[in-house]
């Protein structure tokens, strides 16, 4: 019985870690408007409410009216894009961790470990 | 006149009567003067109801026995008319007549010898109403009426003659204030012969006076001219005909010699002429006609410098009544004349000779022949005939041939200071034609004109324009019956300059042209026109902008135009040429051969010009070189022939070397006017065959073609930015600008072609390059490293933004040799360094470059896949790093059995999905990124013999490699393999509805 104990103690343990270890829940809606790369002064992403958005970069003599498209989703943490090829439509997916998401900053990473940091513009 | 006449027979037959009652008073008296002075003078007053009085009557009978002779002197008779302000009517100073009596007596002969009138003078004066102071006679003209004798009229005598009768010193004075006419003769002397016998009549009068005056309402005609009359006739009573020969009438200097014969036809009273008359001699002084001008018309001949030999003849013959007219002709000759006049040239050697027939009985035969006609003026000459039938009716046609010699030079003074004239002209013209048709030019068609004109050494020069023709003939033809009646021919025009002002020099040598026009002035709104031209050679330039030259060239053309402002215009013309050279600005064209032949149909209701005219044309050119600013090579046309009709440019065959590249094209382009409407793309389908094309050149030459000028200027701001940004050293930016508003899909078939720096060979596929976007569809090729096939798309919206879409395909390709033919790819997999061999390479990526052709790495996306096996692992320091770790076999070659790998691209970001490689005994995948910084993180796991995994990061220059976990096991399979298909497909989804997007 000691070890049965002993057993369900242990899960029970392990449960309540597990849900005490449940990731942070973003709005995606907080991801909306536009946010410049701390990094890369230039680069802007715009993302729309409407789960598009596009990325452009001045540094690169590139205004928004020439942006690149993309589609995103943000759950729980998980942020999605898929960079549309321009005029097809079919994209290259890239997946990160959103880390924070504030109305001013924005930090994620990707799976090499990479954070990138942005400052919300709009 | 006819009262006149009437009323000084009536006196004359007086006069007679009162000598013959004076003879027979005479006889009576038995020559007793001073009784015959009586009784006369108390007979008389029965039959004169003016004063009269007469001097001395001396009958003298024996002492000129046979002859009996009468002396009367100082006749006077007073003029009762108030009127007329004088107060004699008639005097005659003396009178003497001589009557043979022995013949009168015995044969019944009256001969007069002589009737001798001397110191004469009369005033005859009519008043304004009518009264004439000469009506001094008792017997009207009611008792004649009523003792009219109705017998046959019969001569008392056998033969009469008056031998001589002779009035000297005679003054005549008459004045007719109702007609209001007034004549003077003075010292008129008359002589005069009179025979009867047979029937016939002689009379031979002479007389003269040298002061003849004639004046009518109150403008003098005659002053004081002379006249002289010779009247010798023969009238045969019997057979009423009176015959003269050299009847002279002269007043002043000019004599009217007249001879004929004119007779009465008793049956039918018809009056038969044959006479011919003379007017001035054969060569009459033309000054002399000019003298008899009277003094109020003098004036017209102000300036007038006439001088020279005229002649005027006629002949009249023929019946004369109510319903015939005689035939007259008439003979004007002038000769060796001259005139001027002032401000007009001075004609001289004026010789003329123009004869006529009238005949008033049928008009149409009347005709009038200018048998010669020949004048000089200003160092020029004119000789002319002609030829008028149809005289005096509506219908007169002439037919007239003219030839005229003029030096241009010698009639400056005569042209408007504007204009300046030089040359020599010989022009002959023929001409036919109705003189009716000259009223009314729309009967141009019915005129036959020839006309030929040859000039040397031609210059003219109006205002600003100026024309040289060293020798030409000009042949202009109006052909009655041609359906283009007007015909101009301009032949062997040697040389032919014509310039305005400073802007244009053009001149053509040895040109032929003909030209046929409809009848224009019959017709303005139908005009049909043909034109052919020849030239040897021609040159022309414009403002230095335009030069133009052109050899053996020939041209047809003919014209339709019709309606109001000949919006139904229809042209056809035939063009061949030797060679031309025309220069347009920095545009410049020459050709060795051309030949075009063409039509335009006009089609008013439409504004776009082809719409309008609807062009048909076809074309050959031969060895043809274009220079063009628009494109910096020489085009070489080695020969090109193409049509045009219906809105489609059909290329039949051409061979152009452009730079150093050769190419055949045919095919054909369409929506050519919705194209310049700016209202659709131009379409074109063209075969390109070439031996040698450097692709390179051909971009460059063909950048930017049809792009608005001012995107272009907006972006040359943008661009001189980046280079100062950039080396200052390297070159001026200049990228591929595709063309816009064309649709153009090229079939290529490339023998080699220069694509960067390879050499591609047997290059084949599609080219399409819609506006701006230009794709290359399924372009197979070989070249050193491998064979290839490309489907690529290009857009340029602006230089320094050049959009990249491509799907390429690479077959046994050389690693090393890919690297060197597309460094880009060194960037992005830097870890291809590391292999050599073949393999196959695909890619489907896209990106924009800047004005460089720079990536603009923040913009790159793709997906590629490498495969290959054998490859050789180079001998480098990351592989000696990783064999150290992984303990491989030092025998062991580096060389990987098996590479398949597929990566994405996105930004500087290259994600290499697990890839598997064999070497040795070993097996290992292989994932990570690469980053186009030249950092990396990589992961590798040794799955087989043993499981082992190690984390490469870093940089090359910095590198971290550490043990880890594996993370895949031998069991791995990729499972994101499908990324590169779907890159491709969705990149030839785009092309497709690229080229699909606008039909």
């Amino acid at each position: 019985m000691k070890k049965i104990f002993s057993l369900f103690a242990s899960m029970l343990a392990i449960l309540l870690l597990s849900t005490s270890c449940e990731p942070v829940a973003y709005d995606q809606f907080d991801m909306v408007g536009v946010w410049e790369n701390d990094d890369k002064p230039g680069e802007f992403w715009r993302y729309r409410s409407d789960l598009t958005g596009c990325t452009w970069d001045a540094s690169d003599d590139i205004s928004e009216d020439e942006a690149q498209e993309f589609t995103w989703t943000l759950e729980v943490k998980t942020l999605t894009q898929i960079h549309i090829i321009e005029i097809s439509g079919g994209g290259i997916p890239k997946v990160y961790t959103v880390t924070e998401l504030t109305s001013s900053s924005l930090v994620y990473e990707d799976s090499f470990g990479n954070s990138y940091y942005f400052s919300r513009v709009e | 006149m006819k009262k006149v006449l009437k009323i000084s027979l009536i006196s004359l037959l007086s006069l007679l009567l009162i000598l013959i009652i004076s003879v027979s008073t005479a006889v009576i008296l038995v020559f007793n003067s001073n009784l015959l002075v009586n009784v006369v003078n108390k007979k008389a007053a029965d039959f004169i109801t003016c004063d009269y009085h007469i001097g001395r009557i001396e009958p003298c009978f024996f002492k000129t026995f046979p002859q009996f002779s009468l002396q009367i002197e100082d006749v006077y008779l007073q003029d009762k008319l108030a009127e007329s302000k004088q107060d004699t009517l008639l005097y005659i100073g003396n009178l003497q007549a001589t009557v043979d009596v022995k013949r009168l007596l015995k044969d019944k002969e009256l001969i007069v010898k002589e009737v001798l009138l001397h110191r004469l003078s009369a005033n005859v004066f009519v008043s304004e109403q009518g009264e004439a102071n000469y009506d001094i006679f008792a017997l009207s003209s009611d008792t004649i009426d009523e003792e009219q004798d109705t017998t046959a009229f019969s001569m008392p005598f056998s033969i009469m003659a008056l031998d001589k009768i002779e009035i000297k010193d005679l003054d005549v004075k008459y004045k007719d204030c109702q007609s209001a006419i007034f004549a003077s003769l003075s010292d008129l002397d008359l002589a005069a012969k009179l025979a009867y016998g047979d029937n016939r009549l002689f009379c031979q009068l002479n007389s003269g006076s040298p002061a003849l005056s004639f004046a009518m309402n109150d403008t003098l005609l005659l002053d004081h001219q002379p006249i002289a009359l010779s009247l010798p006739l023969d009238l045969d009573l019997s057979a009423m005909q009176l015959h003269t020969q050299d009847l002279s009438v002269a007043l002043g200097k000019i004599a009217l010699l007249l001879h004929g014969n004119v007779a009465i036809d008793t049956s039918n009273q018809d009056i038969l002429t044959d006479l011919s008359i003379q007017l001035g001699g054969p060569q009459e002084p033309i000054s002399h006609y000019l003298q008899l001008v009277p003094e109020a018309y003098q004036s017209l001949l102000d300036g007038i410098e006439v001088d020279g030999l005229l002649g005027l003849s006629a002949k009249v013959q023929g019946t004369y009544n109510q319903t015939s007219m005689p035939l007259v002709d008439v003979l004007l000759q002038v000769d060796n004349t001259s005139f001027s006049y002032p401000d007009l040239p001075r004609v001289e050697d004026i010789k003329a000779n123009i004869s006529a027939h009238l005949n008033l009985n049928e008009l149409s035969e009347s005709s009038a022949h200018l048998e010669h006609l020949s004048l000089r003026a200003n160092k020029s000459s004119v000789h002319a005939s002609a030829q008028v039938n149809h005289l005096l009716t509506n219908d007169m046609m002439l037919n007239a041939k003219a030839s005229v010699n003029a030096d241009l030079a010698a009639w400056q003074d005569f042209l408007p200071d504007s204009i300046d004239v030089n040359g020599r002209v010989q022009a002959n013209a023929d001409v036919a034609l109705k003189l009716k048709d000259l009223e009314n030019l729309n009967n141009l068609k019915k005129i036959k004109l020839n006309a030929d004109v040859a000039y040397q050494g031609l210059a003219v020069a109006m205002g600003d324009l100026q024309a040289q023709s060293s020798k030409g003939k000009v042949h202009m033809d109006l052909r009655q019956k041609a359906a283009l009646p007007i015909y101009l021919e301009l032949n062997d025009i040697q040389f032919l300059q014509v310039a305005m002002a400073d802007t244009i020099q053009a001149n053509i040598q040895d040109l032929d042209f003909q030209a046929q026009l409809s009848d224009v002035l019959a017709d303005m709104e139908h005009i049909k026109a043909q034109m052919a031209m020849n030239f040897g050679k021609a040159q022309m330039a414009m403002a230095d902008q335009i030069q133009a030259q052109a050899q053996g060239f020939h041209v047809e053309a003919a014209a339709d135009l019709q309606g109001q402002q000949y919006d139904k215009m229809k042209v056809d013309v035939k063009l061949s040429n030797q060679s031309i050279l025309a220069q347009v600005s920095e545009h410049k064209i020459q050709t060795q051969a051309i030949t075009l032949d063409a039509s335009l149909k006009q089609d008013s209701l439409h504004e776009n010009i082809l719409h309008r005219f609807n062009p048909q044309l076809s074309m050959y050119l031969q060895s043809a070189t274009v220079n063009t600013s628009i494109l910096p090579e020489e085009i070489q046309v080695a020969d090109i022939q193409f049509s045009y009709a219906d809105d489609n440019l059909k290329i039949q065959q051409s061979s152009v070397n452009l730079g150093n590249s050769d190419f055949h094209l045919d095919g054909h382009l369409s929506n050519i006017i919705a194209f310049l409407e700016d209202e659709s793309l131009l379409k074109a389908e063209l075969n390109f065959v070439s031996n040698h094309t450097d692709v390179n050149r051909l971009m460059e030459l063909t950048s930017g073609l049809g792009v608005d000028s001012t995107e272009m200027e907006i972006e040359e701001v943008e661009m001189e930015e980046l280079v100062n940004e950039e080396d200052s050293l390297q070159a001026e930016p200049n990228p591929f600008i595709v063309p816009k508003g064309v649709d153009v899909l090229l079939h290529t078939d490339i023998k080699e072609a220069v694509v960067g720096k390879q050499l591609a060979t047997k290059l084949s596929g599609n080219l399409y390059i819609r506006d701006g976007v230009m794709i290359l569809e399924e372009i197979g090729f070989v070249c050193d490293a491998a064979k290839l096939q490309l489907t690529a798309m290009y857009r340029s919206p602006r230089p320094n933004h050049l959009y990249v879409g491509l799907d390429y395909h690479m077959v046994d390709i050389q690693i090393d040799e890919l690297l060197e033919m597309v460094p880009q790819v060194d960037s992005i997999l830097p870890m291809l360094r590391s292999f050599r061999g073949g393999a196959e390479f695909h890619i489907a990526a896209e990106t924009y470059l800047n004005a460089r052709y720079e990536l603009k790495k923040s913009t790159l996306r793709g997906a590629c896949s490498i495969q290959g096996q054998d490859l050789v692992l180079l001998d480098g320091e990351n592989f000696s790093e990783i064999a150290k770790i992984l303990r491989f076999n030092k025998n062991t070659e580096n060389v990987i059995d098996t590479l398949n790998a597929e990566i994405t691209v996105f930004r500087n970001e290259v994600d290499i999905y697990p890839i598997q490689l064999s070497i040795d005994k070993y097996k290992a995948i292989v994932a990570g990124r690469h980053n186009l910084d030249m950092s990396f993180n990589y992961h590798a796991s040794l799955v087989s013999p043993l499981r082992l995994g190690v984390d490469v990061s870093g940089t090359f220059d910095d590198l971290k490699i550490r043990p880890v976990q594996c993370r895949y096991t031998d069991q791995f399979r990729p499972a994101e393999r499908r990324v590169l298909e779907q890159q491709q497909l969705s990149l030839r989804k785009i092309i497709q509805e690229s080229l699909i997007k606008d039909l």
